[in-house]
Order: structure tokens, then C-alpha cells, then sequence
């Protein structure tokens, strides 16, 4: 019975999908799949305008919607075997492909290239982007979540001297509590700091805590120590204890998706993300604003969480080596130089990042950190499960650590154990 | 008689009275409906800053100022006169951006330049319509208000310098200046349209969706009206076994049917094509519209048929001659519940459609918000956009299936 | 000579079915070519482990026999989606019918209101799942702001455990116009005859609401019972908007559909996903089957077709 089910099924699937076109291209054309926002999409554009004239292949560049909708359409396409020959890729939907053998090993395209080479990009995140010793996916930047956005016009107002990145988090705390404003009726107005969403991993990071033993090779999630409860508790003290961040009830108060209208309507004081709010930032006029590193752990350390995105093939390319040059057009230094300009992102290869294409003179100023930040930058496990513990075990349970219900503690020491057996047993 | 006329009359009231009631009932239930709509649309026409404003902002303008913080303190209850030019000095430039200096520094100042000290109020949106007032006389641009003990605002004047208004005990008296109207952004509107670093406007995708929705249309009219009558008019072995197979094809959640059937359009060569939209509407147009046709067609007594067949007509005749007149309210239904669900559908077109010159709408739509992320005052024109077609198609078509269908009269 | 008349029926009854068929072809064609093949394979899949990116790979129970006794978050999902079609449905339904009887009437405004009425239920979803954010917003929402008008402390909404469910129940209550306009299609149909000869024996406006309409529009009820059951319990979008699609706050949003995505999209588990799915079929099944059992107590055709 087993046996005919599995057949009919792989009959039937394989019947569907198997014959027909393969994926997208063919000698001629290109499919190339990416999200972007406004800016991103210009630079692409004229990039593959630039590769089309210089090859003569077409390449059919499909936008589509950031985001779950993103994955949906991939993972459609792929089960389909409908997948497109490039694919854009960020840190976090990669572990999702990374295992599975659907991405072409870039290393021998990379080794036979010669306008760039490997060593040109900073190596956190081209390891970040390989597995085993392949490497998957050629980066276009990297996003060390280290930048704390500070409102100048509140520190000034409320007589605080702006941060320096030597800060640390009882500084956090003290001016964070002078910035944060009451109105008579006693409801908050204005907050001292909030983080985009919740990134409790800055703070583990920065406390010296590990998620998981290994984050190439995740065997034991390590959460339950003391340096990760430490930390989740003081993001979340932050919030009841010191009443310097909203809490969640008072997020989706804000709006719902708003800390960023938080900070750009002036009712927080600094905003903590990566550096890709700078385009938006920039169209502020009723404030100055410029960024500081996320403050130092107590005993002295750094880390943080880090994003960061790039181009990969997929392996039922028909075209691999046409695809490899769409690549280096998106990838190269002159795409990087490109997006340096906007000050979306920061350019995967060192030298651009340090150049002055990135480091100009638009705001913010101390842009520069990043480069710092990428020191320490920790990424998240490159397990394909990840996003199930994330999403189904960790974060209802961080819910109740943020509203105040329970404490870092009694629900790490809960939700640990039980990770651990349900996914690394 | 007489009895009978008193009977009607009082009742004739009662009715009244009851129907006044129920259009009141109406009414407020309806104001309440439409309060987020109104929210919605007056936030598309909003300047970034204001959307979240606390509290809700209804009327898309607002003014930004100057308020001059030297104040006069009324010590009894008079009058108080305005005159001009109290304080120190501030630079303001005007010029779409208003720059705020330090208290104590230099500040280089251009000949013809009004100088002024206060605290701006109110936020210049970084992009779209203010309109700007360039003087700082005191004139009919001059913001003066009149704050109580608690400091409150009692009342706004905009009066010329020499004029006198009254005041009392311990108010206080702030003389400020208006710089900018913020006015409706209708700049929102043509973004939405046509989003800047895109090969298509709305235009396309608008294009799009009209073809999709009126073959869509077209194709769950005639089917579902086909099958339905097959359904309620015919006995036949296994009728109620498949009729039950046909609403549970309701019940299975589409992200699980999604991929398969991905994978059986990609086969037939569908994808990036209107097929996988359009084509199996043709084809029972979907259980929804099958089940609803076949119960209004089993509101129609049987008797009908049963004289047209005795008059000779065969099945089809007494399908389109007779019953499909009878259920145009129904086909109405039908039509609106396909004309919106094609209007909208973001998932079908999100997963079968790869170039953008193909989007619909709807998928344009959210595309176009994650283009622009956190913009919720675009969104917001976006999402306006969109409603606005079924909105004119509701309320203008309203008559052709809610209102006056002529019933047939069958007994007596 | 008895024979005749024998044969004759038994030629009607079968030229009756076989063209039964043939309106009915179109649908059967449909079912074939473009569902089946999806609905077996689905099934399928549910015995399997399928990541979507590599082949799937056969497991028998296992995906059963998880989700009962080791799984649970689907128990969970499954309390949450019953909670809110307990509520969502008869209140949509009682809602509607009563929109849809005011509306009928012959007022001037009727049409401004109707679309007033009927435009929620037809707003983008993203857009009505911000504005309904706002609107929740604890401290500064107008719903909370309406309630202080009566000294009442509103509740965090969306951000509770406790309200989050009541909130999605309150928000579907804005779209009563989307099965409005079907009951409106329905009170069209009732002959005018019949209120006419009703006025005429002097029965009042009870009167006439209670042994006209409602019996002439049990058709309509039926059919928007089993509909609004099978879609409440396969509530989704509204839900992934509002809460990132995480089903918070701690899962109380977590309705089976958005365990379904999550399971398929996300943990690349797609064969349980499928498995779930069945399982909310066979839920919904029961639920429409003992719907159909009772339907001959209350529903009531003009021409209905018994066998």
C-alpha cells in the first residue's frame, strides 16, 4: 500500500512538474527574482539595462512583494520546479535554502572571476552565506543591527549630551528615562528608546550570551544560561521596570507597525535598527538626528544580531555561467557603489564601505560605526528549522516576557528544555 | 365601519413611528461603519507626520507656527494690546524647511531677513503641498492665543498690531506666527498611481484587472447558473452525494491546494498567463456561486416548469426563458461577489503571474506597500484607489439587483 | 397495454437524469481537470514530509499521530478558530439580515446607506487591517475612546490574551454588508402578493416578518449558514495582517489556517500542513452534514426537488 501510494504520488507530482519548460530561462533569457524597495529597484534596473546591452541576453526581472509573500512565491515556484535562475536572497530566508541542494556553489565561479574576488568582501558575511565549504550566495551588503538613531532635538531640549559609542546600558537607562516625557493624565507621550522589533538578541549578544552552541552546526539551543536570561530581562526591564520602551500593548497602540513613525513623529527618543532607515530618515526636516553603537553589555562586550542580502543561482539553472555574470553586474562594485550612495545598505565589500561612497556627508554622520559594528556581528542559526522554533516556540513565549507577565528566567528555563528535546534530540 | 377606518389610522401611525425609528437605527449604525472609511481617506490625503498624530486627525490640514515664547501675563482681568517685535532672536528661513538654532551662537543673517524667536509648532511635512506665508508683522498671520491657568487654549485671534482683545485673571497671552498651511496631500494620490522606478503605472495593472474580472464574470455567470439548474431542477442518481462533493471542495484551506495545482498549470504551460484566473471559472464558476444559484432556483415553485414543458418547451428553454429571469437578483449577487473577489484577489495573481506588466491590482497594491514600506498615508491613497471602482459599481448598479425585480404572479 | 405507461415513465426519469448530467458537465469537467488532481494529491501529502524544495518523502501516520498527541498548538488553534465562529456566525447572520431589512426599505438615502454598509466588507484587506489597528489602539483608539464616554476602562485588544479573539469577532461584524447584499437578492424574490394579501387580512409588521419573510428567506439562511460556518472556520488574511502573522499575542489569535501557513511556508512542513488541513475538512464536514440532517425542520423551498 505504502509503496503505491508513494508511487502514484511521485507519479502524479512528477507527471505535473517533471516535463515542461525547466526553470525559466533558456540561452537567451534570464529570469531574475527580487524584492526592493524604491531606490533598490533603480539601481537594478539600470544594472541589468547595463548587462543586457553588454550581452544581449534578456532578463526578465520579476519584482515581487517583500516579505511572507516573498517566500510563498518562491517556494511555490520551486515546488512547481518553476524557480527562477537568480534569486535575491537576505540572511534569514537563506537558511531556509541553504541545506536543501536547490543553490549552485558559487566558489568556481568566484575563483574564475576577475574583476573582484572573495577576500574583497567582508568575510563575516561570505561565511555567513556558505555552507560547508560552498558558498551560496555572492553578498550585495551586509546590516550589522548595531545602530542606535538619536533625536538631537530631544537631547538637546531635555539637556543630555548625545551618546558616544563607548556608552553602556546603565547609560541606556539614565537617558533613556530623561528623554521619556509624561502628559498630565499620566500616559506616556514620549519614550526614550524603543528597537524596531523586538531584537533581544542584541542584548543576549551583547551580554556574551549564545543562542545555540554553533551556529553553523546548531546541536543544543544554550538559551537557558545565565548571560541570555540576564539580557532578556533587561530588555525587558527596559520596558516595566525603567518605563523607558513601550510595551507591546503600547506598539500595537502606536499604529501597529510604527516605531518608525515613532521616532520620525518625535515620540521616542532613539530608535535602535539597522542602518537601512537612513533613505527614510533622510526626509526628516523637523529634526537632526544622527546614530551611536549599540551601547556595550555590562561587562564590556559587543555583539549583535546582523542581516545582510546577496544574489544566488539556482541549481536548475540551464545557464549558469550568463547567470553568473547577471551576478557581478547586481553584485559588483559598481551596483555596491550604487547603493552605497543611497545609504540603504552597507556595501559587502570592505573597500567600498570604506570609501566615500558610502562614507559621504549625508546624515547621519557616524555612519562609520558600521564599519566598527561588523566586528561583531553574530548571525542566527543556520538551521532550517529555525524559523519553526522562532516562530511556534520562542516568540509566544517572549510575548509574555515583554507584557510583563512572566519573568526572562521562568520562561527560558521552560521553553529551552523543551526545545531542545523537540528539535535537537 | 367607522371601527375598521380607526383601525387602519392608528395603525397607519404605528408604522410611521416604527419606520422613523429604523431609519434613525439606520443612520447611526451607518455613521459608525463609515468611521474608519473616513479615517482611511482622510489619511490618504495626509503629510507623513500626521497620520498617527494623537488624537486622530480627521481633517487632513494642519498649520505649522511659530510661537514666540516671550508671553504677556495678564495680572487682572482687561484688555491687553498687541504690538510687535518682543524677545530676542532667531533666525527663521522659509523655504519649505524651517531651521531651528541654538539659544546662544552666531547665526549669519542675509539682508531682508525678518529675525524671530520662538518654539515652531506643528511639523512641515518633508514632502508635498504647504502653503507658505513669508512676513512676521504682526498682521492677520499672526497667531495670538489666549491660554487659561492651565494653560489651555480658550481662544485663537489673528488680529493686526494695534488691536486690543481681552483677557483674564492669570490668563496668558502668546503671540506666534503662522508659517505653513499643511494642505491636503492629492500628491499622495498621483504616487499610488504611479510609483516612481516602476515600467508600469496603475494604469496597466488597472487594465489588467478589468479583463480578468469581466471574463471572470462572465464565466461564473454562465456556469454557475448551468450547474445550479442541473442541481435543483433534475433528479438523478447521486444527486445529493455529488451536490455535497461540490460544497466540500469549500472546505479544504487553498494554501494546501495551492501548490498542486501550481504545478498543474505550470504543466499545462499557464503560468505568467490570465488562464489560470479566468478558465476555471467557465467551469462551474466555483461551489459558492453554484450553491447560492441552486437554492434561489428552488424558490421557484415547480408548477412553472411543469407548464412549460406541458407548453413544449424542452430543458434549455425553461432554463433561460423561464427561471434565469427569475433569479436576477441572484445573478446580481453573483455578479458582485465575482466582480469583487477577481477585483481583489491578491493570492491567484501573486503565485501565477511573474512579469509585473501581467499584475492585477490588487497585487500592484501590495507590492507597492512594501515598496514603500512604512508610507501608510500612500497605502492608504493606494488601498483608495482600489475601492473606489467597486464603490461606483455597487452604488450606481445598485438598481439592476436589489431593487424592483418583477416577481411573477403565479396562484390567483 | 399496463406495460405502456410503465415504459414511458422509466424513459422520462432517464432523459431527466441524463441530461441532470449535462448541466451538470461543465462542473464535473471543472472537477477532473482542475481540482481533482490538487485534492488527491493534498491527500497524498498528507502521509508525507514534504520541504518543497527537495522531493517528498512518505511517513504513513506519522503526521496523525503527531498532531494528536504530541502537537499542542493544534488543539489550541482549534479552540481559537471555534471561538470565533461560535460568535462570528450567528451575530454576522443576525447582523446581516437585519442590515439587509433596513435596507430594503424605500427611503430616499437607502442606496448612500447601503453602500455604506457595504463597502467594508469589500476594503483591502492590509488597509482595513491598519485602520482596525488603529481603532484598537488602547490608549488612543477611538473604541476605547467611545467606551470612556461611559466610564468604562477599555481593554488592550489586540495586545491581550483575552480580547485579541473578541476584537476579531468585533472586526468581522464591520463586514455584515458582504452577505447583506445576498439577503437583499433574497427579499427580492418574495412575492409582493403575499405582504399584499397579508396587509389585506390586517396582519401587522410582526406579523407579516414572522410568517413571510423569514420563511421565504430560509433558503437564503440556509445557504449563508453553511457558507459563513465553512469561512469562519477557514479565517485567515485578517488575521495574518493583524498579528505579522505570529497568531499572538501567546497564540490566542492562532487560528488553524494560519497554523496550516505556518506549517507550510514556514517550518517546511508541508505534508502536515495538508494533514490539518484534512482534519479542518473533516471538522467543517461535520458540522455541514449535521446542518443538512436538520435542514428539512426549517428551511423551506417554494420548489424544492425531492427524489
Amino acid at each position: 500500500m505504502k509503496k503505491f501510494l508513494l508511487v502514484l504520488l511521485a507519479v502524479s507530482l512528477l507527471a505535473l512538474g517533471g516535463c515542461g519548460e525547466k526553470a525559466g530561462g533558456s540561452a537567451k533569457s534570464l529570469r531574475f527574482m527580487y524584492w526592493g524597495d524604491v531606490a533598490e529597484i533603480k539601481i537594478i534596473k539600470a544594472q541589468i539595462a547595463k548587462f543586457e546591452k553588454a550581452t544581449g541576453v534578456k532578463v526578465s526581472a520579476e519584482r515581487a512583494p517583500s516579505g511572507p509573500p516573498y517566500m510563498e512565491k518562491v517556494l511555490t515556484q520551486f515546488a512547481g520546479g518553476a524557480a527562477p535562475d537568480v534569486l535575491f536572497v537576505e540572511v534569514n530566508n537563506f537558511k531556509q535554502f541553504a541545506q536543501k541542494g536547490v543553490l549552485e556553489n558559487l566558489n568556481p565561479y568566484l575563483a574564475k572571476e576577475t574583476k573582484f574576488k572573495k577576500s574583497d568582501f567582508y568575510s563575516r558575511i561570505i561565511d555567513r552565506f556558505t555552507v560547508g565549504k560552498n558558498l551560496y550566495v555572492l553578498p550585495r551588503d551586509i546590516a550589522p543591527i548595531c545602530v542606535v538613531y538619536y533625536n538631537k532635538k530631544i537631547f538637546d531640549a531635555a539637556g543630555v549630551r548625545y551618546p558616544t559609542d563607548d556608552w553602556s546600558w546603565n547609560d541606556l537607562i539614565k537617558i533613556g528615562k530623561k528623554l521619556t516625557k509624561k502628559d498630565e493624565k499620566g500616559r506616556i507621550t514620549r519614550f526614550g528608546f524603543v528597537d524596531d522589533w523586538p531584537i533581544w538578541e542584541a542584548f543576549v549578544f551583547s551580554n556574551g550570551g549564545r543562542i545555540v552552541d554553533n551556529t553553523k552546526n546548531p546541536t543544543r539551543c544554550v538559551m537557558d544560561r545565565k548571560a541570555v536570561i540576564d539580557a532578556v530581562q533587561y530588555r525587558a526591564d527596559l520596558i516595566h521596570k525603567h518605563r523607558v520602551m513601550p510595551s507591546p500593548s503600547q506598539m500595537t497602540a502606536m499604529g501597529g507597525m510604527g516605531t518608525q513613525d515613532m521616532f520620525m513623529s518625535e515620540r521616542v527618543g532613539m530608535f535602535f535598527s539597522g542602518i537601512w532607515k537612513t533613505p527614510s530618515f533622510r526626509k526628516i526636516t523637523n529634526f537632526k538626528w544622527d546614530v551611536v553603537m549599540f551601547p556595550k553589555g555590562p561587562k564590556g562586550e559587543r555583539g549583535f544580531p546582523s542581516g545582510g542580502s546577496g544574489y544566488a543561482i539556482t541549481s536548475k539553472c540551464p545557464n549558469k555561467e550568463m547567470a553568473w555574470k547577471l551576478v557581478t553586474y547586481l553584485a559588483g562594485e559598481e551596483g555596491q557603489k550604487k547603493l552605497a550612495q543611497t545609504g540603504l545598505a552597507q556595501p559587502a565589500m570592505k573597500n567600498i564601505a570604506k570609501s566615500k561612497y558610502f562614507l559621504d556627508d549625508k546624515p547621519p554622520k557616524h555612519k562609520d560605526i558600521v564599519l566598527d559594528g561588523v566586528k561583531y556581528a553574530h548571525f542566527m542559526p543556520l538551521m532550517s528549522n529555525w524559523e519553526e522554533i522562532n516562530v511556534s516556540m520562542l516568540a509566544p513565549e517572549f510575548d509574555k516576557i515583554w507584557s510583563g507577565k512572566s519573568s526572562a528566567k521562568t520562561i527560558l528555563k521552560k521553553v529551552v528544555p523543551e526545545i531542545n528535546e523537540n528539535f535537537f534530540e | 365601519m367607522a371601527e375598521k377606518l380607526t383601525f387602519w389610522q392608528s395603525k397607519k401611525r404605528t408604522n410611521k413611528i416604527v419606520g422613523w425609528v429604523l431609519y434613525v437605527v439606520a443612520w447611526s449604525g451607518a455613521i459608525i461603519f463609515v468611521i474608519p472609511l473616513i479615517w482611511m481617506i482622510s489619511t490618504s490625503f495626509k503629510a507623513p507626520d500626521q497620520i498617527f498624530t494623537i488624537p486622530p486627525k480627521w481633517i487632513p490640514i494642519s498649520s505649522v507656527s511659530l510661537e514666540y515664547d516671550t508671553q504677556i501675563k495678564a495680572k487682572k482681568t482687561g484688555t491687553v494690546n498687541i504690538t510687535k517685535g518682543e524677545g530676542g532672536i532667531k533666525v527663521v528661513r522659509i523655504k519649505g524647511a524651517v531651521h531651528v538654532v541654538p539659544e546662544v551662537g552666531k547665526v549669519k543673517v542675509y539682508k531682508g531677513e525678518k529675525v524671530s524667536r520662538g518654539t515652531v509648532v506643528g511639523t512641515m511635512p518633508s514632502q508635498g503641498k504647504v502653503r507658505i506665508y513669508e512676513n512676521d508683522d504682526i498682521d492677520s498671520n499672526t497667531l495670538i492665543k489666549v491660554l487659561d491657568k492651565k494653560k489651555r487654549v480658550i481662544k485663537e485671534y489673528r488680529v493686526p498690531s494695534g488691536s486690543s482683545i481681552k483677557v483674564k485673571d492669570g490668563d496668558t497671552v502668546k503671540v506666534g506666527q503662522k508659517l505653513a498651511t499643511v494642505l491636503p496631500q492629492w500628491k499622495n494620490y498621483v504616487k499610488a498611481w504611479a510609483p516612481e522606478a516602476l515600467d508600469e503605472t496603475f494604469n496597466r495593472y488597472l487594465f489588467n484587472t478589468i479583463f480578468v474580472t469581466v471574463m471572470g464574470i462572465l464565466g461564473v455567470i454562465l456556469s454557475s447558473t448551468f450547474v445550479a439548474y442541473g442541481f435543483a431542477r433534475f433528479r438523478f442518481p447521486f444527486r445529493d452525494p455529488l451536490f455535497l462533493i461540490m460544497i466540500s471542495t469549500m472546505m479544504i484551506p487553498v494554501q494546501v491546494t495551492m501548490i498542486p495545482t501550481f504545478i498543474l498549470f505550470k504543466y499545462l504551460g499557464w503560468i505568467d498567463t490570465f488562464a489560470p484566473l479566468i478558465i476555471p471559472t467557465f467551469f462551474g464558476g466555483g461551489a459558492f456561486n453554484i450553491f447560492l444559484m441552486r437554492q434561489f432556483f428552488m424558490t421557484i415553485p415547480y408548477e412553472l416548469d411543469d407548464a412549460a414543458k406541458i407548453d413544449g418547451c424542452n430543458y434549455f428553454q425553461i432554463f433561460y426563458i423561464i427561471l434565469l429571469p427569475l433569479v436576477k437578483p441572484a445573478i446580481a449577487t453573483v455578479a458582485i461577489f465575482g466582480f469583487v473577489y477577481n477585483w481583489n484577489d491578491f493570492l491567484n495573481p501573486l503565485i501565477y503571474l511573474n512579469s509585473s506588466s501581467n499584475y492585477t491590482l490588487a497585487l500592484g497594491l501590495q507590492t507597492f506597500t512594501t515598496m514603500y514600506g512604512t508610507d501608510y498615508n500612500l497605502m492608504m491613497a493606494a488601498s483608495t484607489i482600489v475601492l473606489l471602482p467597486i464603490l461606483i459599481v455597487f452604488f450606481f448598479g445598485q438598481r439592476y439587483f436589489i431593487e424592483g425585480v418583477a416577481t411573477s404572479g403565479l396562484k390567483g | 397495454m399496463e406495460t405502456k405507461p410503465k415504459r414511458n415513465k422509466l424513459k422520462m426519469s432517464t432523459l431527466e437524469a441524463i441530461w441532470g448530467y449535462v448541466f451538470l458537465g461543465p462542473w464535473i469537467l471543472g472537477m477532473v481537470f482542475f481540482i481533482g488532481g490538487p485534492i488527491i494529491a493534498s491527500v497524498i501529502l498528507a502521509f508525507c514530509e514534504w520541504d518543497l524544495l527537495t522531493a517528498p518523502k512518505f511517513v504513513g501516520l506519522d503526521n496523525f499521530g503527531k498532531m494528536f498527541f504530541h502537537d499542542p498548538k493544534f488543539w489550541v488553534s482549534l479552540w481559537n478558530t471555534f471561538y470565533y465562529t461560535i460568535f462570528a456566525v450567528p451575530l454576522g447572520i443576525v447582523g446581516s439580515v437585519f442590515v439587509a431589512l433596513l435596507m430594503n426599505q424605500k427611503w430616499k438615502t437607502v442606496r448612500v446607506l447601503r453602500t455604506i454598509y457595504y463597502l467594508p466588507s469589500v476594503t483591502a484587506g492590509v488597509a482595513s487591517a491598519i485602520i482596525w489597528m488603529w481603532l484598537f489602539n488602547p490608549d488612543f483608539g477611538l473604541i476605547n475612546y467611545g467606551l470612556s464616554l461611559f466610564g468604562i476602562k477599555g481593554p488592550l485588544w489586540l495586545a491581550s490574551e483575552a480580547w485579541s479573539k473578541p476584537a476579531l469577532i468585533f472586526m468581522s461584524l464591520w463586514a455584515v454588508g458582504g452577505n447583506m447584499i445576498i439577503y437583499l437578492a433574497g427579499l427580492q424574490g418574495i412575492p409582493r402578493q403575499l405582504y399584499e394579501a397579508a396587509d389585506i387580512d390586517g396582519a401587522g409588521i410582526i406579523h407579516k416578518f414572522r410568517y413571510i419573510t423569514i420563511p421565504m428567506l430560509t433558503p437564503v439562511i440556509f445557504f449563508n449558514l453553511i457558507m459563513s460556518i465553512v469561512w469562519s472556520f477557514q479565517i485567515f488574511t485578517q488575521v495574518y495582517v493583524m498579528t505579522g502573522g505570529q497568531g499572538g499575542p501567546a497564540d490566542s489569535t492562532l487560528v488553524l489556517v494560519l497554523y496550516i501557513y505556518q506549517h507550510a511556508f514556514k517550518y517546511h512542513h508541508m505534508g502536515y500542513a495538508s494533514g490539518l488541513s484534512w482534519m479542518l475538512f473533516i471538522v467543517i464536514m461535520i458540522f455541514t452534514l449535521l446542518q443538512f440532517r436538520f435542514a428539512g425542520g426549517w428551511v423551506h423551498y417554494e420548489g424544492e426537488l425531492k427524489k
